[in-house]
Parts: C-alpha cells; sequence; structure tokens
C-alpha cells in the first residue's frame, strides 16, 4: 500500500484513538457472532424436527385424499374442493433475534367444521382433517425455515466484518502508528545530533 | 389480505383447497412465469420439491418474495429440502453437519 501517513503526533494520537474504537467493534461483533450462532443451531434442530413432523402429515394427508378419491371420483373430490372457502387467517409481523428481523406467522383456523356439505364421505371429512393439521405444520415450518435463513444471512455477514477488523483494519492501523512513532523517533535523533554538532562549531569558533 | 399461496400438483392443490387456502394453483410448465406472476407477492407459498426444482431452473424462484416452503409431493419426501438445510449451514458456519 502506497498510501502516504502524516508523520506528526496528531495523527498517531488520532490513530490509536481508532485502534481502541477497532478494538471494541472488534469485541462486540465477535460476541454477537457466537450469540447468532448458537440461537442458528437451535433453530436448525428445530427446523429438522418440524420438516419430518410435516412430511409426515403430510404422507397420512395425501393417503386419505387418495382413498377419498377412489371412493368419491376426482371430479366429486373437486368439487368438494371448490365450494370450501378459504377462511384461514394468517397474521404476519415480525420478531428480532439478535437485532435481525425474522418473520413470524400465526394462522388461525375457523372451528372444525367443513363448509362442503351434500354428498360427501367420510374419507373426505378425514382428508380435510389432516390436510389441515399438515398446513398448520407447513406454517410453523414457514416461519422457522424464513428464520433460520436470514439468521444465516447475518452470521455470514457479521462474520466477513469481524475478519475484516481483525485481518485488516486493526493490523494497518498498527503499521501506520508503529511507522509513525519510529519517524518521530528518528526525527528527534537527528535533531539531537544537530544540536550537537552547532554546540561544538560555537565552541570552536569562541576559542578561536 | 393476502395469505397463502398453493402452487403444486393435483393432489397437493386438491388437498389444501380443502383445508382452505386461499390461492391454489395447478402448476402447468407452459404457463410457470405467469403464475409465479400471479402468487409471488403470498408471504407463504407452499410448493413441491419438484416444482421448486423446476421454478430453479427457469430462474422464476427468485422473484418469489414470500417465504417458500417445498413440501414432497405424493410420492415421498425426495430429500431435498433437508439437503437445503444443511446447505445452509455449511454457507453459514463453513462446517458440514451429518445428518442423522
Amino acid at each position: 500500500m502506497t498510501k502516504t501517513v502524516k508523520t506528526t503526533m496528531m495523527e498517531l494520537l488520532r490513530l490509536k484513538k481508532k485502534f481502541k474504537l477497532a478494538e471494541k467493534g472488534h469485541k462486540l461483533l465477535k460476541e454477537k457472532r457466537d450469540a447468532l450462532i448458537s440461537e442458528f443451531f437451535k433453530l436448525v434442530d428445530d427446523l429438522k424436527k418440524l420438516r419430518k413432523e410435516t412430511e409426515e402429515k403430510l404422507a397420512v394427508a395425501y393417503q386419505s385424499l387418495i382413498y377419498a378419491q377412489a371412493l368419491m371420483g376426482y371430479l366429486e373430490t373437486k368439487r368438494a374442493a371448490d365450494s370450501v372457502a378459504s377462511q384461514i387467517k394468517i397474521e404476519s409481523s415480525q420478531r428480532n433475534i439478535m437485532g435481525v428481523p425474522v418473520p413470524k406467522f400465526e394462522c388461525q383456523f375457523p372451528a372444525d367444521e367443513m363448509s362442503y356439505s351434500v354428498s360427501t364421505s367420510l374419507e373426505l371429512d378425514q382428508a380435510t382433517k389432516n390436510f389441515r393439521e399438515a398446513l398448520k405444520a407447513i406454517v410453523q415450518l414457514a416461519q422457522v425455515e424464513a428464520s433460520a435463513v436470514n439468521l444465516a444471512e447475518d452470521i455470514k455477514k457479521t462474520k466477513r466484518k469481524v475478519n475484516a477488523l481483525e485481518k485488516i483494519v486493526m493490523p494497518r492501523i498498527k503499521k501506520d502508528s508503529t511507522y509513525i512513532r519510529m519517524r518521530l523517533e528518528e526525527m528527534e535523533r537527528e535533531n539531537f545530533s544537530r544540536l550537537k554538532s552547532i554546540k561544538a562549531r560555537m565552541e570552536a569558533s569562541e576559542n578561536a | 389480505m393476502k395469505q397463502i399461496a398453493v402452487l403444486g400438483d393435483l393432489e397437493l392443490v386438491l388437498g389444501m383447497k380443502l383445508a382452505g387456502a386461499s390461492k391454489c394453483l395447478n402448476y402447468q410448465t407452459d404457463k410457470a412465469a405467469e403464475q409465479v406472476n400471479q402468487i409471488k407477492e403470498f408471504p407463504i407459498l407452499i410448493t413441491t420439491e419438484t416444482i421448486a426444482a423446476e421454478l430453479k431452473e427457469k430462474k422464476l424462484f427468485q422473484e418469489l418474495q414470500g417465504v417458500v416452503v417445498q413440501v414432497p409431493d405424493k410420492s415421498g419426501s425426495r430429500g431435498l429440502a433437508l439437503k437445503q438445510v444443511s446447505k445452509l449451514f455449511e454457507d453459514a458456519l463453513g462446517l458440514k453437519i451429518e445428518n442423522q
């Protein structure tokens, strides 16, 4: 790097202050990173559990739907499905994990009544119930998954910041301030020897 | 208010309709762009692993703004979703985890 550094005491003091700030920031960011990572671990555990649960529920739901179709025929099932009015309410809001915004969903189902009525079978009711269960699990899953993605992104960012401070900013400041200190000392020595030589010359002219 | 959208195969759409999801579309390969356009603003989108993979191939996946949940279709899970989790993990921490 060929940036020129001012070799003054003021600059040295400024750099020292900067270094302290960088150190503080580094420490804080490091703590944030560690906290985020532990949070992330928890989320991933949850995520895996939920994923498994959802898949199981969905498999059951598919099974019951296939039964219902076998009993009633595709068209009949489709007609029943088309007549279902959507009544799910989803409230989406935001939550904070260590300063990372993550979405939060809450879903409310209407009471357990089927909104289709005529010429349907018990199997269809069962399928509806199973799919509702699955949908609930999916909404949960959506929340956790989105949180995990957001957290992962933020961990990456924080990591990069920590590394930049540690590997680039702090060493550079250190290098610069050593350079200034050496330079100042050198100037002082120069000055000292200059004074000595002047003194010697003055004494010589006095003696003459 | 916009709610849950479903982009899936016949069975998923039928089931989700029964459960009461608000917007259900049968995925059609030749109308993919149009369909994505219709649902891209929903907060939650449910789709199957197969369709998600196809959307990614067509570069439509990024247009979805909500949370996309990939679920297995009727033939069972292909394990893609779990793979995604461990990829996320790898990206964030730089180490691999074994899937139990």
